[in-house]
């Protein structure tokens, strides 16, 4: 099973660890936080970052391959990525970035990799920063299947397979 | 080292004006900038390194490295297409028009690069008419939210 | 890939006491690594604990000792500089006697940096010493002890996942004190239910099931109003009340008149949820109440806590696990620093200064002929002692008055006129700049020491980095500073200072820095070496001299600063989730002043529009006392006629109201009338 970042919206209270997580251990924010009003005093913070879907856009989009789906989730091969930005136009979620570069000069041949900014789940951690950081336990790492179980129908549930037209 | 100097052959239909050849080329030769509405690519008309880093990087195999035996044939080409060759330095331009968020209304990609992305998803979309077309990265992420937000918002009235 | 080490430290921010460790590299931090054994907040960190390292840092630290003159900042050693501030305490206490010296002590420093000070003040001859819960949480102190018999926490905040009711008035803990909504969530999947009164629509209130958004200022009326509906349904604890209170029948008397048609008309709740609050609190087998700034920052500061536990009393609710009272502390060391005696009217421990008997005790603890016997001056009471003429030195430590004072010109204004004025931060901050010496301390995780959080838990903090330039840890500065002014001050460590913290406060006296190193801190009272500490607090017997716990009757009294015809609008004001207090610290923090970079305010687009302001203008907002200028938010967050603001830029304690809460002598920040118009 495939397992990505699940948000009980519910759960959110807007306080931007994850973001702030984030940015800390990677230079910048690959999850954004907003608060979404309803005109009557009430809100919901609702982070966004890459949905890891199950037809991803983004590597339909990319010329080199560098984004494909394996078994076990959405890959980025930094390598192959040349920073052409269409996967960035591609993300019907706009979940993915494009960090600023500093400029071209100095940019080693062999290092074009980073500047896509997307959510890699934290490879080599056992728990992504943000799910770890979160005060209200609002962000959970797990599998679709798992996490619908644990939410009330309806609830905050983010579906993993986009569908044509997503929203 | 004397290199022998290599002419940048664009092909000015085919190319996106996406942000692979700028940002792939080590040595920043190849630079893209935005003001406003425009985003403006400007290529070296020479290239003493031989890497072809911009050519291999590129989406849509718009950049060839012509030989020195062909250079009166690109430069006529270029004549012809380029927005503007930079007099009294070795490089020309290539500017695009930037298409702006149906929402924010801030430029965010060119009309090239945007049919070429819908091209390559338009198998998976039903409907030509989805939610967030003509909508930068910032606005669809904000109309994920809304969406997003409804269920919980309903029962969040005071 | 060069070595890296992960050390365990508290997070220097509010409260709570999150655990985290730093991670290291050549001696510098690089990293934070998440601590989910952390039996506090189970790893999870809110943003400013998330960019704690980010001041340690900063460019704007200070490095060396300052003095001013005319010329500006003039760098001296610690020498001068020790030797510089001694002679002025020997000169200003010779001349005008010990009266006339003032000690602040820090909540953000530890609990044996606070003992010290509030020591060498005694020593002095000088119970003017305070902290700065005078601005917080004084009203906690009274309001609690005349009814508890401690002002403090009674339960751990991971209780809060039991509560079956969780009742909220006064404190935003989503944004503050974000760790606790991960315990009143946790309660809520479990089945609990979540009241939360308050006159702003905060993401606290957009958590809760039931929501009582009352005018500003009417709380006590409102928490009254449902101690009537108890009594009058008959839901109170009937063999609780009987078996652990006094003054039932005071209380009875006095809310009969608290009907909710009364109630809602004076607090703006509909009649029908204060009945629905009152049944779900009553009927839970276990509820809590939580409560903070917006309770106690009031002229009835006091009465605003006593009637919080008059609720809780009334059903019971103490004493169990999931069942209690949780005021919220502000910063890292608050509970500390007042645990230590860093107040006016207690010696370390709350022991009142002014009772007969308790002056023999500490002279026989400290080895001492005298002790001062005059009660000292609150530092609410500082600032109108200075323009008296009496006050005529100043020691600050780690506390930026200008930016958390309310009427702040006032408190400049005093701040120039003292004879001399000493800071010690870390920063220049907007009150050092007021001083005639500046010394340089270590920031948190350059010093060791414990600090107690708002649960009562002490944690140990260790030495992890080395401080830039000169800067010292403040126990290092007192020491030296006490040695010069002829004081007996030998100890080489903080743990020695713990050792005598230990033998004078009773609840201390099972603490010692090798038993608080070994896990996650101990909870007082821990009275001797083996007791495992005392997560809640009144199971058995509350802390009055009988034992049992009393209720004490409190009247609504109108708001002292209404709003009129010439000052229409009501401001509050309080805590963002991205910054901290005045400002000090989460104002050099890149990533937090990016996310939230300038002075608001809040206000309700009905009015807004009626004096054609947009959202984002520039509006000016007058008080009686000042006038201040800041961003237009248009929300439905805050009712019409009410206007919110933040207090961690430089601005809205121009504004605020220093009017005093009679007991407590906290001011009475919330609410202060006003008018705006656009700049």
């Amino acid at each position: 099973m495939t397992k990505a970042v699940y948000v009980n919206l519910s759960h959110c209270i807007a306080c931007k660890a994850c973001e702030l997580a984030c940015e800390r251990e990677y230079g910048e924010a690959r999850v954004r936080v907003e608060v979404v009003l309803n005109g009557a005093g009430g809100g919901v913070g609702v982070p966004v970052s890459c949905r890891q879907c199950e037809t991803p856009f983004c590597a339909l989009a990319c010329p080199e391959n560098a984004l494909g789906r394996e078994v076990d989730g959405l890959k980025f091969d930094s390598g192959l990525c040349s920073d052409c930005g269409l996967c960035v136009l591609a993300c019907p979620f706009g979940a993915i970035e494009l960090k600023k570069a500093g400029g071209g000069s100095g940019t080693s041949f062999l290092n074009l990799s980073g500047t896509v900014v997307r959510c890699e789940l934290c490879p080599g951690k056992e728990t992504p920063v943000c799910v770890a950081t979160c005060p209200a336990g609002a962000l959970v790492y797990t599998d679709c299947e798992s996490f619908g179980k644990n939410i009330r129908r309806g609830k905050g549930k983010k579906c993993l397979k986009p569908s044509p037209a997503p929203l | 080292m004397n290199k022998k100097p290599v002419y940048l052959e664009i092909d000015f239909d085919k190319c996106i004006g996406c942000r692979a050849c700028t940002s792939s080329c080590p040595n920043g030769f190849i630079r893209l900038s935005e003001t406003g509405r425009q985003r403006t690519i400007v290529f070296p008309e020479s290239c003493g390194m031989d890497c072809q880093a911009c050519v291999s990087a590129c989406p849509e195999d718009a950049i060839r490295f012509a030989r020195a035996q062909e250079y009166e044939e690109v430069r006529k080409n270029k004549e012809k297409q380029a927005e503007r060759v930079i007099s009294g330095s070795s490089e020309f331009e290539l500017c695009f028009e930037l298409v702006v968020c149906r929402k924010c209304k801030r430029p965010f990609a060119t009309e090239k690069e945007l049919k070429r992305v819908l091209e390559a998803i338009d198998a998976e979309i039903s409907s030509s008419e989805y939610a967030w077309k003509g909508l930068c990265p910032s606005c669809r992420r904000d109309l994920l939210r809304e969406r997003e937000a409804r269920a919980v918002l309903r029962v969040r009235k005071f | 890939m060069e070595e890296r080490s992960l050390h365990p430290s508290i997070c220097p921010y509010c409260s709570v006491g999150c655990g985290f460790y730093i991670e290291l590299e050549k001696g510098r931090p690089v990293g934070i690594r998440y601590m989910p054994e952390h039996p506090v907040n189970e790893g999870a960190l809110c943003p400013k604990g998330n960019a704690a390292l980010e001041i340690l840092t900063h460019p704007e630290r200070l490095t060396h000792p300052l003095r001013k003159s005319e010329k500006g900042w003039e760098k001296l050693s610690w020498n001068e500089a020790l030797d510089t501030l001694a002679e002025k305490i020997r000169e200003v206490r010779g001349k005008a006697g010990p009266e006339a010296l003032a000690f602040l002590g820090s909540a953000k420093c530890s609990n044996e940096e606070n003992y010290l000070l509030q020591k060498i003040a005694r020593m002095l001859g000088t119970n003017n010493v305070d902290n700065c819960a005078r601005l917080c949480h004084a009203s906690t102190i009274t309001g609690l002890g005349k009814t508890l018999g401690a002002g403090a926490m009674t339960n751990p905040l991971s209780d809060l996942a039991h509560s079956e009711c969780i009742f909220v008035v006064g404190s935003n803990f989503a944004e503050n004190h974000p760790p606790v909504a991960r315990r009143v969530l946790q309660a809520k999947d479990r089945g609990a239910s979540l009241i939360v009164a308050d006159p702003r629509l905060t993401p606290s209130a957009w958590l809760s099931d039931l929501t009582l958004r009352l005018r500003p200022g009417t709380d006590i009326a409102l928490i009254n109003g449902l101690m009537q509906v108890i009594l009058a349904e008959g839901l109170e604890d009937r063999v609780f009340i009987r078996k652990r209170t006094v003054g039932i029948e005071g209380l009875e008397k006095a809310l009969k008149k608290y009907t909710p048609k009364t109630v809602s008309r004076i607090t703006g709740v509909p009649a029908g949820d204060i009945i629905k609050a009152a049944r779900t609190f009553a009927k839970a087998e276990t509820a809590s109440v939580v409560y903070s700034m917006g309770i106690t920052q009031h002229v009835s500061g006091t009465d605003n806590v006593t009637a919080c536990a008059d609720l809780a009393l009334l059903c019971g609710h103490l004493g169990k696990k999931g069942a209690g009272i949780l005021p919220l502390r502000g910063q890292n060391n608050v509970q500390g620093a007042c645990d230590m005696g860093v107040l006016a009217e207690f010696f370390p421990g709350y022991v009142k200064t002014d009772r007969a008997g308790n002056q023999e005790w500490l002279k026989k603890a400290w080895g001492l002929e005298k002790l001062p016997e005059k009660k000292g001056l609150v530092a609410t009471e500082m600032v109108d002692a200075v323009f008296g003429g009496s006050l005529k030195f100043a020691y600050i430590m780690g506390r930026d008055p200008v930016n958390s004072t309310p009427n702040a010109s006032k408190l400049k204004k005093a701040l120039d006129s003292l004879d001399f004025l000493v800071v010690q931060d870390i920063f220049l901050t907007d009150s050092a700049k007021h001083a005639d010496l500046v010394l340089p301390a270590a920031a948190w995780a350059e010093k060791e020491g414990s600090f107690t959080s708002t649960e009562r838990r002490i944690q140990w903090v260790e030495r992890t980095l080395v401080s830039p330039g000169d800067a010292k840890p403040d126990l290092e500065i007192l020491i030296e500073l006490a040695n010069r002014l002829g004081l007996d001050a030998t100890y080489k460590e903080a743990g020695d200072v713990l050792a005598e913290i230990a033998r004078t406060v009773p609840a201390y006296g099972g603490l010692s820095k090798e038993r608080l190193k070994e896990g996650c801190g101990l909870i007082w009272p821990c009275p001797d070496a083996l007791h495992p500490g005392t997560p809640i607090l009144h199971t058995e017997s509350f802390s009055t001299p009988n034992g049992l716990a009393s209720f004490v009757p409190v009247e609504f009294l109108e708001p002292a600063e209404p709003p009129d015809s010439d000052y229409p609008f009501l401001l509050i004001t309080g805590r963002t989730g991205l910054h901290y207090n005045a400002g000090s610290m989460s104002r050099r923090s890149e990533a937090l002043l990016c996310r939230e970079p300038e002075l608001y305010v809040e206000l309700n687009p009905a009015d807004a529009e009626a004096l054609a302001l947009e959202a984002g203008t520039i509006i000016v907002i007058e008080t009686r006392r000042g006038r201040t200028e800041a961003k237009a938010r248009l929300t439905q967050r805050v009712d019409r006629g009410v206007l919110f603001m933040p207090f961690h830029f430089p601005g809205t304690n121009l504004l605020t109201a220093d009017a005093l809460d009679r007991e407590s002598k906290i001011p009475g920040f919330k609410g202060s009338a006003c008018r705006i118009w656009r700049r």
